[in-house]
């Protein structure tokens, strides 16, 4: 039983319950992306302590799942942010939000 | 001693989470959402996963924390940026205590299995793929064992950058006017960082065959670079609205992947299933092509979420 994948497991529901809690209560969506960047971390980190093994080396399926998982959520926050330049855009000439 | 170390690292990462989403100044956010991708990489670091630890300083930390204060240089004056609390806002916060009531019970509820399944994941033998094209267990997972989700990562990349395009005026390019040009201390720190970079990219994914590395680590630090130059004005990277063969080069990743892919699937074998004698070179192939890919698509991103670029204004 490894102390430290658990407490870094922990710590990732954690991150994951207060990304999710910002997302939801925070109004402008900058702070969404953060707070939905924040949760995602959460999500790696408790995959990376699974891997995790005391002795020997870690198991890098999970390694690698949360690699594609940095560069996919690299790609979705891009978006997001471009989709909420538009919106700002669309604003400045008096449309609803 | 070392579980003080990792408590104290914890407590670091969640003071820094609260932290970020609370400040009310937008731009102090970004800035403390990068600080927390940088401990974030510390973690990797004592989980034993230098790869990802590369991945979130590089990716996680300085490409999305660049996006975000691009993002917010255009953004700032915006109504809806209407302080942390949503005081001045037409569109209402959410704040009744059900909100926190219901993140508490998630949270709990995946305590609870992190808690259960822990002891069970890692007292199990970590797989083993002796016969991988690579030395590195997590490059031979990324690019010969679930090769194919990696090719379709590259995939999602090119698909973000057609979203953003599509969502704006897309990437412009050029100089952000004479003030920046003035600037000799940023001026003279891309002299140092950037041919710096380049060499760290190329090394990153010729070690990332044995050790710690791989393309998309070595594609976010030429995206970085790429970055960099783009603050400082010099239009050293060719726009890739105006020249087709920058775009070429964008999807050039993709295309070498899956031309691999293809090949191996007319000559007999599997889809994406290398041959024994000439599996390495052909992984190292596709990283370099993806890694030259990565870093376009990122600096691509980078312009397509930042400032139009009116004539003379700078940022």
């Amino acid at each position: 039983m490894s102390l430290t994948a658990l407490l870094y497991g922990l710590a990732g529901a954690v991150l994951f319950g207060l990304g999710l809690h910002g997302t939801i209560v925070r109004p402008e969506l900058l702070r969404k992306v953060l707070a939905v960047n924040v949760a995602g971390s959460g999500v790696f980190l408790i995959l990376v302590a699974f891997a995790y093994r005391p002795s020997g080396a870690p198991d890098p399926i999970p390694h690698a799942l949360v690699l594609t998982g940095i560069v996919v959520a690299v790609s979705a926050t891009a978006l997001a942010l471009a989709l909420i330049r538009r919106l700002h855009e669309a604003g400045d000439s008096g449309d609803q939000r | 001693m070392a579980l003080v170390l990792d408590a104290l690292l914890v407590l670091l990462l969640v003071v820094l989470a609260t932290h970020l989403m609370r400040e009310p100044d937008l731009f102090e956010a970004g800035v403390w959402f990068i600080a927390f991708g940088l401990v974030m990489a510390l973690a990797w670091l004592r989980l034993g996963a230098p790869d990802v630890a590369l991945a979130e300083a590089a990716i996680g930390a300085g490409v999305t924390g660049a996006l975000f204060l691009n993002t917010l240089a255009e953004v700032r004056e915006h109504p809806a940026d209407c302080g942390p609390l949503g005081s001045g806002c037409s569109v209402r916060s959410v704040r009744s205590p059900a909100v926190g009531l219901l993140a508490l019970a998630l949270t709990g509820l995946v305590a609870g299995v992190v808690g259960a399944l822990v002891p069970v994941a890692t007292g199990r033998p970590a797989p083993d793929f002796p016969e991988a094209a690579a030395g590195n267990p997590v490059t031979a997972v990324l690019l010969d064992v679930r090769g194919y989700d990696t090719l379709l990562e590259t995939a999602v990349l090119l698909l973000a950058l057609a979203g953003v395009a599509a969502a704006g005026r897309g990437p412009q390019g050029g100089d952000a006017g004479g003030e920046t040009a003035a600037q000799p201390l940023l001026m003279g720190l891309v002299r140092l960082l950037v041919p710096a970079g380049v060499l760290i990219a190329g090394a990153l994914v010729w070690l990332g065959g044995k050790g710690a590395g791989g393309a998309f680590q070595a594609g976010a630090v030429l995206g970085g670079s790429g970055i960099l130059l783009q603050l400082t004005g010099i239009r050293a990277v060719p726009p890739q609205r105006r020249y087709a063969w920058v775009r070429l080069l964008a999807v050039a990743g993709t295309g070498v992947f899956l031309g691999v892919a293809l090949g191996t699937l007319a000559a007999g074998r599997g889809f994406l299933d290398y041959p024994a004698a000439g599996g390495a070179s052909l992984v190292l192939l596709i990283e370099v092509g993806a890694a030259v890919s990565v870093g376009l698509l990122l600096l691509g991103l980078f312009e397509g979420v930042g400032p139009f670029r009116r004539s003379g204004r700078a940022r």
